[in-house]
């Protein structure tokens, strides 16, 4: 129950819960106490003294930040002594203070300059020499640090350490002298690191890209999201003179708390690339070539159309993306079912059937055992990442990781490292291990145990590499804890994992890692399904979805991504509409399959390897340059807003398929004229979209705002189900087996662009074991050929143990030709090039 | 002069050696202690006898071992060997002459607080001390003085020497934890007080080496004894280290509530060459001066808290008439500034700022307005900075201007430093 304690401050009388601080209560009540070392997210440590208070019955001041309530405490925050020792603090911190506010990043947003002009003395009484310390100091690619600056609060010392558990930084030396850095002078290497700069209250620590780009009060700020990953952190947009010059967190505890990752507070700034495509293009020659607008969408639409007229509309294909948003996904199916007749629609990294949003971003807070199958969630989702740790740090979360590739997190419990492709196996001797644990008490252990005799921890550990040992303190965490968070990617085998919860409660989530996966499948970009859901070959659904877009809809189900490629090679498909996605450095045979159409149009922001294949480009505007929703990894509907125009000559996805449109139908730009096509904004698709989307119905961009909309989510109940694992088997000639994941700051699409990025970006590197690296003579630093039964490539050798013996690791976008199916372990071999 | 009792091995040839020490009667308060008291009487005798910390505090032991939470373990007992404050050495005597009288006190004491781990914190330019101690818990083991099952009575305690790297903040007692946990030393926030909440999280009893020093006399003579001393606040005996311009500086073992001037005439031989005494700083360099006039003030700690000083750690520095006072404290404000941790910006900012306007008067720069600033920075450091060693810079300084304005002005209108030629 909770209790209340009554308080006066300043003669005003406020109930609180027992607990709150002097600070916390006054806030309630609206009265302003100055605090520099204390921070709402962070352990207090009364460090500063700026919030010095009287406490009746107290001796001496008390640190509001740090004293809890009493019952009948009185506290006063305006006696002479206090405003004196307010001042007091403040001049100490003045006399060694450099005050170059004029060339400071943090001037017009500084905590310090606010609180010396509401509670400071107005003159100085220090003459002696100021003390000087180093003044632009970097900390790793993306922190400044200004010594002379520092306050010494110590924010970004506790952030590090409480929240991503990476204590990098420390106070060094003592006293006057103190300084804070990191260790030995390492860089920073921190994901997390860019959010000591939004914490630092003075421009002691400033971000090395927007150094100097701006004043503060000349930013132009939009609330808005992060679109570099499923997570959709919340994020305020900074721009000036329409250039977006800066992300920071904003405040969303359901989603990122108030935090970035690295990759999404640096890497919005690739809008601002050189690369950026400013002008539509046609293939002439051979080459590709700058055209109008004009042109270029008319031939667009008029080599579709003769295409599908000369064949039939089931030539034509369309591939949407899960890094667009809503808005463009849906007039892309629309286009493909209503204008084109075809349900050949899909995208790359669907969520395949059963596979389900987390609970939240946030759902590891809730989780006993975060079990990672075969994911790596700093790369994945970085801000699932940084709640792993949280909760590792604050609840004693364990994390039980299962993958050829070792993730940070798994620090926090234990490393199942196995070959690629035998996950689900090692899944399997857990549940071994569970079903005959006494502590696991569940109606399905009878059943389990009998279905995983085949799985005994010895057995495995042959088939799979895993270790015994590691495997009993795997299960040893899981029984004792209970409750866990699966996370899984792409090709995951759901049944065992309906087995863990049926054993022991908890949830199991897809890892999504792109900003919209979730929602391009709602608004019906799959073969077989409408927005919402409904399949195509439900008559009354087409019937419905017919009338709304005044058009006779395929019965037929359309072909699946998979099949469209491999229909490439047999003119089963001729003619395909890409927007957004780079399929080539997504998907195993996309450059092979796209070289044989008859004819491709690429709708992106860059010459991607897709684009690069194109017989049109057509330039569009990032997330940030346009309105949309997304939906996030836990299928909670969010805002990205409109920060700055688009490049002249760039139009958003949205706009450039209804322009498509409009130009297949011969009209001019004139609007107004009877068409389902006439879009002026997003919010207007948006509305369209509410109307056949069932959940979405209540929705409108008001209502989503800036802090999202999340749907209830009913937890359905699991049954286990019986499984059977296949160990995968190395052909002749193919010794080990390569997979693919995403690193934390990956060359993909379209973080490979972002000048902020270029220094950390994840090069073509192959990880490889030790032992694997000794008898083909390979070092960290040789080039390497890795070649599959599709192909090869060259990248460069890194030996590392992060790896298990047998497997090879790198980034997708490296080595998506390689693979046998996305998220398909593939054997390979390696030698030196 | 009375039979020593804390000092009575120092000078004892091989004092420091296990059979030494027992030949004279050692371990015997230990095997009592045992035999005879359960914890808690032990606790209790030692409230009843008064014995106040001697780490500078003054804080009751046996009032501070009762606050330990009932059935939280395991607990742990840190001995505060820093001895940081300037002018204090007495510590020191103990630890290199009679490291077992010390590890004895630490033994009963841990047996009281049902602690089976304890520590003794040794400050890190104390490595003779340090290895005098190692050399004599070694000893202590080989004789089943430590470890396991004591002396048969099913008592263990683990005793672990740690030599501190040179800091004085590590002597506060938080700073200290955080340092023994490898920490950089830094004083952290209190509540929780350490008797509930200190090393690792655990409950922990810090107590000053003059303190459980004391224990052993305590449980073989009883509380009566140790109030027979001294006055009902300030009962025992003390250590009193005297330095300065006296004849013969030193450690002497004196009841409390002895008149400062037995202390400076009787034992220290009196002022050096004669000279007038000047001032005299009774506790510690951080306890506020006294002038001569004061001579007769009984040495305990509410007498000199009634003239606004404090008895401290014990350690008089008598300062002779010809010394700059301007000087002197320059000189301790710099210990300061260079001490302060950094944690708070009051200790940090504001001990600089005094060591800088301290040092431009003493050169010749000193401004009129120097004095009131100077008093005023006080005020913004006292009572408000994050540990007492913010206040504790500022009794040299606010006790100089109350007792030798003059002499500060002399400097400010002469511009320079009336004592140098
Ligand atoms: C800045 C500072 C330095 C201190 N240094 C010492 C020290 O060197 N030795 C010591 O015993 N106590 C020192 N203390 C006091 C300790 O914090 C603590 O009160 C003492 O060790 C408790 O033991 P006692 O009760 O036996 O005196 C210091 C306190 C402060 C604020
Ligand atoms: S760098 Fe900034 S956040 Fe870190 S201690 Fe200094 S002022 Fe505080
Ligand atoms: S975790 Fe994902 S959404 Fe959040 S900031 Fe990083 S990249 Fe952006
Ligand atoms: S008063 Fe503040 S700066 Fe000084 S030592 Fe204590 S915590 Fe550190
Ligand atoms: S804000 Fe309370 S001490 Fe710093």
């Amino acid at each position: 129950m909770e209790v209340l304690v009554n308080v006066t401050i300043d003669g005003q009388q406020v109930s609180v819960r027992a607990g709150t601080t002097i600070l916390d209560a006054a806030k309630q009540l609206g009265i302003p106490i100055p605090t520099f070392c204390y921070y709402a997210k962070l352990v207090g440590i009364g460090a500063c003294r700026m919030c010095l208070v009287e406490v009746e019955k107290m001796r001496g001041l008390q640190t509001a930040c740090t004293t809890k309530v009493q019952e009948g405490m009185v506290v006063r925050t305006n006696t002479p002594e206090v405003v004196q020792t307010r001042q007091g603090m403040l001049e100490f911190l003045l006399t060694n203070h450099p005050l170059d506010c004029p060339i400071c990043d943090k001037g017009g947003e500084c905590d310090l300059q606010d609180q010396v002009f509401q509670f400071g003395g107005t003159v100085s009484r220090y003459v002696e020499e100021k003390r000087h310390k180093a003044k632009a100091k970097p900390l790793g690619p993306f922190v400044m640090k200004d010594e002379e600056r520092c306050i010494l609060c110590r924010r970004c010392i506790r952030f590090l350490e409480e929240w991503p558990g990476d204590p990098e930084l420390d106070a060094f030396e003592r006293g006057r002298n103190t300084v804070v850095d990191t260790f030995y002078g390492r860089p920073l290497t921190s994901p997390f690191s860019g959010n000591v700069i939004d914490l630092c209250p003075v421009g002691a620590l400033t971000s090395i890209p927007f150094r100097f780009k701006a004043r503060s009060w000349e930013l132009k700020r939009t609330p808005s999201i992060c679109t570099l990953c499923g997570a959709g952190c919340n994020l305020t947009l900074d721009a000036k003179a329409n250039r977006l010059l800066r992300a920071v967190g904003r405040e969303n505890p359901d989603v990122n708390d108030e935090w970035l990752c690295d990759r999404g507070r640096f890497g919005q700034d690739y809008v601002r690339s050189d690369q950026r495509l400013t002008s539509p293009l046609i293939r002439k020659d051979g080459q590709l070539q700058p055209a109008t607008w004009d042109e270029a969408l008319a031939f667009a639409a008029r080599r579709i159309q003769d295409i599908a007229q000369t064949a039939n509309p089931d030539v034509v294909a369309a591939v949407g993306s899960a890094r667009a948003s809503n808005e463009a996904n849906y007039l892309l199916q629309k286009w493909a079912r209503a204008v084109v007749g075809t349900n050949n629609v899909d995208f790359a990294g669907r969520p395949a059937d059963g596979f389900a949003p987390l609970s939240s971003v946030t759902a590891p807070l809730r989780a006993g055992v975060v079990v990672l199958l075969g994911v790596d969630p700093l790369g994945d989702a970085p801000m699932v990442d940084l709640w792993i740790r949280r909760a590792a740090l604050t609840k004693g979360t364990r994390v039980v990781a299962i993958g050829p590739k070792r993730p940070v997190v798994s620090r926090y419990g234990v490393w199942l490292g196995c070959r690629p492709g035998t996950e689900s196996a090692v899944l399997a001797a857990l549940l071994h291990l569970l079903a005959r644990d006494e502590r696991v008490q569940a109606p399905a252990k009878a059943d389990l145990a009998g279905w995983t005799k085949d799985y005994a921890p010895d057995r495995v550990a042959e088939a799979t590499g895993v270790s015994v040992q590691a495997l009993k303190q795997a299960a040893d965490f899981l029984a004792a804890k209970g409750s866990p968070l699966v996370l899984y990617g792409g090709g995951a085998d759901l049944s065992p994992v309906r087995d863990l919860l049926a054993l022991l409660g908890g949830e199991a989530g897809y890892l999504a890692p792109k900003p919209n996966a979730w929602g391009a499948l709602l608004m019906g970009v799959a073969p077989d399904r409408y927005p919402g859901g409904a399949s195509v070959e439900d008559a009354k659904a087409r019937d419905s979805f017919g009338k709304q877009w005044d058009a006779r809809l395929s019965p037929r189900k359309g072909l699946a991504l998979a099949d469209m490629l491999a229909g490439c090679r047999e003119g089963i498909v001729q003619a395909m509409l890409v927007v957004e996605s780079d399929l080539v450095r997504e998907h195993p045979a996309a450059a092979e399959a796209l070289r044989t159409l008859r004819f491709l149009v690429v709708v992106d922001q860059f010459l991607t390897a897709t684009a690069e294949l194109a017989d049109v480009v057509l330039p569009s505007a990032a997330p940030s340059e346009t309105d949309g929703t997304f939906l996030n990894l836990a299928k909670r509907l969010q805002r990205a807003a409109q920060a700055t125009y688009p490049p002249k000559g760039v139009r958003p996805a949205w706009r450039v398929i209804a322009d498509l449109v409009d130009a297949a139908q011969g009209k001019d730009k004139k609007r107004g004229a009877e068409s389902h096509w006439d879009y002026e904004t997003a919010a207007e698709i948006w509305r369209e979209i509410t109307r056949g989307v069932p959940v979405c119905r209540e929705c409108t961009y008001e209502t989503i705002g800036t802090a999202g909309w999340q749907p209830e989510s009913a937890a359905e109940k699991v049954k286990p189900v019986p499984f059977a694992v296949e160990y995968p088997v190395a052909p002749e000639g193919y010794p080990l087996t390569l997979a693919a994941g995403q690193a934390l700051f990956p060359k993909a699409t379209p973080a490979r662009y972002s000048p902020a990025l270029a220094p950390v970006l994840w090069g073509d590197v192959l990880l490889v074991h030790p032992k694997d690296a000794e008898g083909r003579g390979i070092k960290t630093g040789d080039a390497v050929r890795v070649a599959s039964a599709r192909g090869a490539v060259e990248l460069k050798a890194r030996l590392t143990d992060e790896v298990v013996p047998g497997c090879v690791w790198a980034c997708l976008e490296s080595v998506a030709a390689l693979l046998e199916a996305p998220d398909k372990a593939t054997h390979v071999k390696l030698s030196r090039s | 002069m009375a039979e020593p009792v804390l000092l009575r091995n120092v000078g004892v040839p091989d004092s420091h050696k296990i059979e030494v020490y027992m030949q004279r009667g050692g371990y015997q308060a230990l095997r009592k202690a045992l035999k005879e008291f359960q914890p808690a009487a032990l606790v209790d005798l030692v409230k009843r006898s008064g014995l106040r910390g001697r780490g500078g505090a003054g804080f009751p032991a046996g009032v501070k071992w009762s606050f330990l939470p009932k059935g939280v373990y395991p607990r742990y007992l840190v001995c505060n060997a820093d001895e940081g404050e300037p002018g204090t050495f007495k510590d020191r005597v103990l630890i290199e002459h009679d490291p077992h009288g010390l590890i004895e006190g630490i033994i009963i004491s841990c047996y009281a607080c049902e602690v089976n781990t304890a520590f003794i914190y040794i400050r890190g330019e104390y490595e003779f001390g340090a290895r005098r101690l190692e050399q004599a818990v070694q000893e202590a083991y080989a004789r089943g003085f430590l470890g396991k099952n004591i002396l048969g009575s099913g008592f263990n305690l683990d005793l672990i020497v740690h030599r501190g790297a040179g800091a004085y903040i590590c002597g506060e007692e938080t700073g200290m934890l955080t340092s023994l946990e490898g920490d950089r030393g830094h004083p952290k926030l209190k509540p929780p007080f350490p008797a509930s909440e200190g090393l690792y999280r655990k409950p922990t009893v810090i107590n000053n080496v003059e303190t459980l020093f004391n224990v052993p006399f305590i449980v073989e003579r009883g509380a009566e004894w140790y109030t027979s001393m001294g006055t009902e606040k300030s009962p025992g005996l003390k250590l009193f280290c005297i330095s300065g311009h006296v004849n013969k500086p030193g450690v002497y073992e004196l009841p409390l509530a002895t008149p400062l001037r037995t202390l400076i005439y009787d034992y220290a031989g009196g002022p050096l060459e004669g000279k007038p005494i000047k001032a005299i700083i009774p506790g510690g360099s951080s306890t506020p001066m006294i002038t001569p006039e004061h001579l007769d003030v009984p040495l305990d700690y509410e007498s000199l808290a009634a003239i606004g000083t404090m008895l401290g750690s014990g350690a008089v520095v008598v300062i002779g008439e010809g010394t700059c006072i301007v000087r002197t404290v320059e000189r301790l404000a710099e210990f300061y500034r260079h001490e302060s941790c950094g944690k708070c910006i009051p200790c940090r900012e504001g001990t600089d700022w005094l060591y800088k306007i301290l040092h431009r008067i003493e050169h010749g720069g000193g401004r009129e307005e120097d004095l009131p600033l100077m008093l005023d920075i006080c005020n913004n450091i006292g009572g408000k900075s994050f540990c007492p060693l913010g206040d504790a810079a500022l009794g040299p300084v606010r006790s100089s201007i109350a007792h030798f304005r003059e002499e500060y002005l002399q400097h400010i209108r002469e511009k320079r430093c009336p004592f140098q030629d």
